[in-house]
């Protein structure tokens, strides 16, 4: 137990600001929806290390438990105390980022949620291979979908920018 | 019109603004420790409380009344047969919850989601309603021998009150499992959206 006490001790500093950005992005800029969402990833990789086999990176493990979580966490609160995430602020809300990051962040909210998470990949700059792997679809599909949600993401930056 | 590059370039900037947080993993740890009781807790005090009935019910066919016709006793056995069988399958529904992992792609997460919710829906839907009639009919084929030893009236109320009682079960039940099919008919599309190109 101690060995993994201090796994996730390294881990959690290493990763804590890329969860929490994917999340930030995944919950359209909304910072306590993000805190909240940061704090169940981090809670599932506790609970999930013991299984941990070192099969792929801790990155990529960890991606994947962000990518499921999201996911889950979105259905579980559709489900309690708001009936869409469409509830979520805007961009118009969250004033304390500088303009740019601030409208890329609403921009990717406005995807779809598969959609946010795998442009959200992209930018930190994963692999492809990798991407592939956290959502278990082939390459081409995923060149595929890549290709198709630049082109919408580029779209609706080029709307709010002009 | 920026280049996709500019918007890699604004995420990362972007990464430094976020704020490192500081505070304690011990704290992350005891969430995740008091997360993982209260999951099991879900699971474990339904089949408490459906073991406790059971044992209730037992002591009360044994020691209170104790029935002697074929029709009371199979009705028993109906009672408690049923209820047995609930309590087997939220042991199972437990271990098969306890498989669930959130370390696999989202893929393969989503497809063990969606066998689960499917075996919850059959289990809330035709399993236990099934096990609710052969209780009711079981409850009912108590009610000739019953009679010999309570008045109408008492025999009519809690007929009667055992109809409303398996009335509020059904209507909940339902919601349950509407519940349950919207988050497998949101699962089944997630898996569309990911095959979908």
């Amino acid at each position: 137990m101690n060995e993994l006490s201090d796994i996730f001790d390294k881990i959690y500093p290493q990763y804590h600001p890329m969860v929490r950005q994917i999340c930030l992005g995944y919950m359209k800029g909304d910072e306590e929806q993000a805190n909240d969402l940061t704090q169940e990833v981090f809670i599932n990789v506790w609970n999930a290390l013991p299984n941990f086999q070192g099969k792929s990176s801790y990155k990529t493990w960890v991606y994947r438990i962000t990518v499921n979580t999201s996911l889950n966490y979105l259905r579980k609160y559709k489900k309690t105390e708001h009936s869409s995430l469409d509830n979520l602020p805007s961009e118009e809300q969250n004033t304390d980022e500088p303009g740019n990051y601030s409208s890329l962040i609403a921009a990717i909210g406005q995807l779809q949620e598969i959609d946010r998470l795998i442009i959200m990949m992209v930018l930190d700059e994963l692999e492809y291979d990798e991407i592939g792997e956290i959502m278990g679809i082939s390459s081409v599909n995923l060149r595929v979908k890549i290709h198709r949600i630049k082109a919408r993401l580029k779209k609706i930056l080029e709307n709010e920018r002009v | 019109m920026k280049e996709f590059n500019e918007f890699k370039d604004e995420w990362q900037a972007g990464r430094q603004q976020v704020v490192q947080n500081t505070s304690d993993t011990t704290k992350i740890k005891e969430l995740a420790r008091q997360k993982k009781r209260k999951s099991i807790m879900a699971h474990v005090g339904t089949i408490i409380v459906l073991t406790i009935t059971l044992v209730i019910l037992c002591l009360f066919f044994y020691y209170v009344a104790p029935f002697k016709t074929i029709l009371s006793l199979t009705g028993v056995a109906l009672m408690l047969g049923g209820l047995t069988l609930r309590i087997i399958v939220e042991i199972f529904s437990l271990l098969k919850a306890n498989k669930l992992r959130l370390d696999y792609s989202l893929k393969d997460s989503n497809n063990q989601l969606i066998s689960f919710y499917k075996f919850r829906t059959k289990i809330h839907g035709g399993f236990t309603l099934i096990i609710i009639a052969l209780y009711c009919i079981g409850f009912y084929m108590l009610t000739p021998e019953f009679s010999l030893y309570i008045n109408l009236q008492w025999m009519i109320l809690m007929d009667s009150s055992f109809v409303v009682i398996a009335v509020i079960l059904f209507w909940q039940l339902k919601k349950g499992v509407m519940a349950e099919k919207q988050v497998l008919k949101e699962l089944v599309n997630l898996n569309s959206g990911l095959d979908n190109e």
